[in-house]
């Protein structure tokens, strides 16, 4: 009974619109779809990439280096020389160490990362970062049993 | 293997935490069936209500098995049993109480827990008001509960299908635990401390901001069980009317949630913002977006019979956002883009497919029962109010898109990995990385949704539903129209003279957002005439606009203070314009940045937190006088053993109209941790200089005098406690180019045993100074070198020892001396001795007679300045004379060692970035207003069910 209705209607519903064709409600939606279709294309190329410093290098785009901490070289922060200024060694996937130079205070635990995302330019030998994320591996965490003090 | 039999575990609370895990999980299912048979056979009465019964009773059980499971867990966490692994990882014995709730949702499998509790709260109250649709909605509700409880129910189906990650676990079959040594003891858990909460997060942000946003969470689920209630019992319209008020209060506490992290950030952490794109910010706001258009397109279906597919969309997506986020922020899979994911924990598969039953279910329903949907004929007028508010919402949607888009980068490059997969081919060459300015690329975007939320608000609100009556009203319309837009483009003028927006985007969403105020406003005087009740979207609308232009002015004009342009300028190169965050300040020396003179004047160490003091004085456009002068104190937070520092901590100046933010980026490495101390310590050389006293000594350039021996010192670090053994000495050091400045190096036996030895800076020449144990026996003269003269007195004379005079001015029956530790029984009285040198000095000496088990003692006083020994050896009762013994030892022939290092790094400095972030209160005010705005509207809204 309540089905039959519901078709009835439906019937009158769909013939409404086929005559009428499009209502400007979903005309509008139409334009925002392409709307954001053209919008995610351009913010596309805001986007950056991967790449190591070897393609960093052949670059003239900003872009993300992943590697990590070369802990043997050496770690370069004097505040009372430049407060902002920050550079350290990072070794990327491909194996090769390149000095890298963040113009901002050293950030806190930077030595226990465990991976770094630096993202930036070469400039002549040095890779200049503009942004850097650390992934720590959460030194509360470490899989150790913490034995009691006292005992 | 041999069975060890565990001495101290606790199974019981375990076992019983697992039977109530399964309970609910059991009760969740059999209610979900109930549920299913009591709606979809509602047409048989009896049988329906038979069903009905049964689902109430399952869901009353399932949500009383979950706050079981959350009482047994707090039940372990307040009780200590480092047995369960979680108890171990999250909790440890100096936890004060309080914090055992963020230890509580820390972990995963605790916030899993406390959503789920919202869940059934929230279910419980819907049982009660829900009527017709308590059956329908409920049904949903827990089948929802059946696959968050299935998150957490640690069962194995298969010797590798395990179903969810339980908090149960005993942490010797925890994984990576297996197998230690540790574990062979019996008696292991006498040894174990756990590993207790990360101190990032012992705050009370870390208590109130995850139960807030976990129940926005959860009220999220309420309008998607009412959206999928409608369209399951094809009553379309019937749930439009009761699901409003939970809609509202969704909107409201989750808004509220988020606005929490904001807060947090900007109050605690030193993210130097309240926003920063992050995509785990993001994965809440998108919800939260959707939900507001869903909200809108509600009202619209309401009135008008309109939007009613929409809404079910609006709800439906609302939902999934909130599962996709979850997917987001606990799969790991955002581990290279944001700071604050949460670490894998193997459950991405089974949240997937969470996500992926909820998205058949919701499609399927409205790929089949949609097009019962009827609409009205007459399609909405451009002079209508729903087709602005359902333009509106579709820009919500919009916006979620784009941020969503970005958001999820790391999953697509995934899927790119699972497409060249099956293809053979490898896709990393397809992989994009998050941009590499975030913040300006979501900026970019967002902005124009924002100018179009903020003129369309405004527009809206003077249009009324079904546009009906517009001929008559279009006069009006347009009159109104006109009066804000003259106001807001006069406010538009004036407020830029504040915020100085200079470019035309900036200078288009002020006007936007002062135009949504004008609009608002004008509404609230000329329609509302200033009634209150009715005005809850006035209020969430002018909190918008407000919102907008506090993130404008405080986005804008964000300001790094701590930019010190004469310092900088020389050492770098020509066109430097790099934006030069930090400032390097030493204790005591004023510097010149950004309008102010700051000054670090001291540092003091509390318990837990280092504070540091640096005072701003704010100068004048001559540059020269101090309008003026205020403090702030960022702080350092440590560890509980206090061996590394765990947070910086910011501290903000406030004004009505803006912020100043500060907090301390480097501090001196010993200052960081213990290691980094104890290593620097190691790379000093220390060389031994002999000095007597009063002598002066040159050292490579440095000139070094030691002028005094103090023998009740002081030093910051130093806590005296009774019966230390403690001497301190006055060094004044200087060179052709500074001054003399003193230092107070202070050494310590503590207990009879432990060597303190707390030293001393010249920082302007880099030394330290430092003084050994062997000082304190050069200080204490050999009692056989000393020849004693005796003298007889009594109270109030006066005599004379090699020119120093000696008053007995008095006596102390409760002696305290660093050399007598006092004994139940003890007898002991000391005499008080005022001393006057021959050039003037005045000094005391305390020695002591003590009579403990019958036996006679002395305790000597010493002053080292003078060279004088001083014993009290006997007192006559009957006549009160007393026997004083006096020594002299010639100081000048004693030579203290001392140890001084002449490369040691300066201790006295910070590093300060300090931001002025102008009209902020504005955001606060704004999005506050804007959540107020929606509880109003649902207070008035739930009295109307």
């Amino acid at each position: 009974m309540h089905n039959s209705l519901s078709i009835c209607n439906f019937a009158d519903v769909h013939g409404y619109s086929t005559m009428k064709g499009f209502k400007k409600i979903h005309i509008i939606s139409l334009i925002m779809i392409i709307a954001a279709v053209a919008l995610l294309l351009s913010a596309s190329k805001d986007m950056s990439s991967y790449a190591t410093f070897a393609q960093a290098e052949s670059s003239y785009q900003p872009v993300k280096v992943v590697g990590v901490l070369a802990k043997d070289k050496e770690m370069y922060y004097e505040p009372a020389k430049d407060p902002n200024y920050f550079s350290f060694w990072v070794r990327d996937s491909d194996g090769r160490e390149c000095k890298v130079i963040l113009h901002d205070a050293k950030p806190q635990d930077f030595e226990m990362s465990e991976q770094i995302v630096v993202t930036g330019k070469m400039e002549q030998e040095s890779f200049v970062a503009s942004d850097l994320l650390m992934k720590c591996p959460s030194k509360y965490k470490d899989e150790e049993i913490s034995v009691r003090s006292d005992i | 293997m041999q069975e060890i039999n565990y001495i101290g575990e606790h199974l019981l609370p375990g076992k019983l935490g697992h039977f109530l895990l399964v309970l609910a999980f059991v009760s969740a299912l059999l209610s979900t069936v109930a549920y299913y048979f009591a709606t979809s056979r509602r047409h048989l009465q009896q049988e329906a209500q038979n069903w009905k019964k049964i689902g109430r009773t399952s869901f009353l059980i399932h949500g009383l098995a979950i706050f079981g499971v959350i009482g047994v867990i707090f039940y372990m966490m307040t009780n200590k049993f480092y047995e369960y692994e979680y108890v171990w990882s999250h909790v440890a014995d100096y936890l004060p109480f309080k914090y055992l709730f963020p230890a509580f949702w820390e972990g995963q499998q605790g916030s899993f827990l406390l959503w789920m509790f919202w869940h059934s709260v929230l279910g419980l109250i819907l049982l009660r008001v829900a009527k017709e649709w308590e059956a329908s909605t409920l049904a949903v509700l827990s089948a929802i509960q059946v696959f968050l409880v299935s998150m957490i129910l640690g069962i194995y189906f298969l010797p590798e299908l395990r179903l969810g990650v339980t908090p149960f676990a005993l942490l010797r079959e925890s994984e990576g635990m297996i197998g230690l040594p540790i574990f062979t003891n019996a008696n292991y858990l006498s040894m174990i401390e756990g590993k207790g909460l990360n101190p990032l997060l012992q705050n009370y942000w870390m208590i109130i901001h995850p139960p807030t946003l976990f129940l926005g969470f959860a009220s999220v689920t309420i309008p998607f069980c009412y959206a999928i209630a409608g369209f399951w019992k094809k009553d379309f319209t019937g749930w439009l009317k009761p699901v409003l008020p939970w809609a509202l209060f969704s909107g409201a506490i989750f808004g509220t949630g988020i606005l929490m992290g904001g807060a947090w950030a900007y109050e605690a952490l030193s993210f130097g913002g309240y926003w920063a794109w992050d995509p785990v910010e993001n994965a809440s706001l998108v919800p939260w977006l959707i939900l507001i258009g869903g909200i809108h397109t509600n009202l619209v279906a309401r009135s008008t019979g309109h939007s009613l597919k929409g809404t079910f969309i609006f709800y439906v997506l609302a939902f999934i956002f909130v599962l996709y986020s979850t997917f987001l922020t606990r799969s790991g899979i955002l581990g290279d883009s944001s700071v604050h994911a949460f670490t894998e924990m193997g459950l991405e598969w089974q949240l997937v497919i969470f996500m992926a039953a909820f998205i058949l279910l919701s499609g399927g329903l409205f790929w089949r029962n949609s097009r019962f949907v009827v609409s009205p004929e007459k399609e909405e007028s451009i002079a209508s109010r729903e087709f602005w508010m359902f333009i509106g919402s579709l820009i919500l949607l919009f916006s979620s898109g784009l941020i969503t888009f970005t958001t999820s980068l790391p999953v697509i490059n995934k899927l790119f990995d699972a497409w060249g997969s099956l293809v053979g081919q490898d896709m990393s060459s397809w992989h994009k990385a998050s941009p590499t300015d975030a913040i300006s690329h979501y900026n970019k975007y967002q902005l124009w949704i924002a100018v179009f939320i903020g003129f369309i608000t405004g527009v809206a609100q003077f249009l009324i539903y079904k546009g009906s009556n517009w001929p008559n009203k279009k006069a009006a319309f347009i009159r109104n129209m006109l009066t804000s837009l003259g106001i807001s483009i006069v406010l538009t003028f004036l407020v830029n003279l504040w915020i100085k927006a200079d470019s035309f985007a900036y200078i288009i969403l002020l006007f936007s957002a002062l135009f949504c105020i004008s609009a608002n406003t004008l509404y609230l005087i000329k329609f509302l005439k200033w009634k209150m009740k009715a005005a809850a979207s006035v209020f969430a609308h002018l909190g918008f606009g407000m919102m907008v232009i506090g993130i404008l002015a405080s986005g804008i004009n964000k300001n790094y203070i701590s930019n010190n342009v004469f310092a900088m300028q020389g050492i770098f190169s020509q066109n430097d314009d790099r934006l030069h965050k930090n400032v390097y300040l030493i204790k005591g020396e004023p510097l010149f940045m950004g309008g102010f003179i700051a000054t670090y004047l001291s540092d003091t160490m509390i318990d837990h937190e280092r504070t540091y003091h640096i005072k701003f004085d704010r100068l004048g456009d001559d540059n020269q006088s101090i309008t003026e002068s205020f403090e702030l104190s960022p702080y350092l937070t440590y560890n509980a053993a206090k061996t590394e520092m765990v947070n910086p901590n910011p501290s903000t100046k406030r004004y009505l109209h803006k912020d100043i933010f500060s907090h301390i980026t480097a501090a001196p490495p010993r200052h960081i941790s213990l290691e980094a101390a104890k290593e620097e310590d190691e790379n000093l050389t220390y060389k031994t200089y002999l000095f007597k006293l009063g002598d002066t000594i040159k050292v490579e350039d440095i000139y070094l005098s030691l002028t005094q021996i103090i023998t009740t010192p002081q030093h910051k670090e130093y806590l005296q406690e009774e019966g230390d053994v403690v001497y301190g000495a006055e060094i004044i050091a200087w060179d052709s180019a500074s001054g003399p400045q003193a230092a107070y190096p202070v050494l310590a036996i503590k207990q009879q045993r432990y060597i303190y030895s707390y030293f001393d800076d010249v920082n302007d020449l880099g030394i330290r100074i430092r003084l050994t144990e062997d000082g304190l026996h050069k200080l204490y003269p050999d009692e056989q070198m000393l020849s004693y003269e005796t003298y007889r007195q009594k109270l109030g004379d006066v005599f004379y020892f090699d020119g120093y005079k000696i008053t007995l001015s008095g006596f102390d029956k409760e002696p305290v001396h660093a050399s007598y530790l006092p004994v139940e029984g003890d007898i002991a009285v000391a005499a008080i001795l005022d001393i006057e040198s021959p050039d003037g000095k005045r000094d005391f000496a305390k020695p002591i007679f003590l009579i403990r088990d019958n036996r006679t003692y002395m305790v000597k006083d010493f002053l080292p300045n003078a060279g004088l020994t001083l014993r009290f050896a006997s007192i006559d009762p009957t006549t009160e004379l007393l026997d004083l013994m006096i020594a002299k030892t010639s100081m000048e022939s004693v030579e203290f060692p001392v140890d001084i290092a002449l490369d040691a790094p300066r201790d006295d400095f910070i590093v300060l970035e300090a931001i002025e972030f102008p009209g902020i209160n504005l955001f606060w005010l704004g999005s506050t207003l804007m959540m107020l705005g929606m509880a109003l509207s649902m207070t008035r809204r739930w009295r109307k069910i």
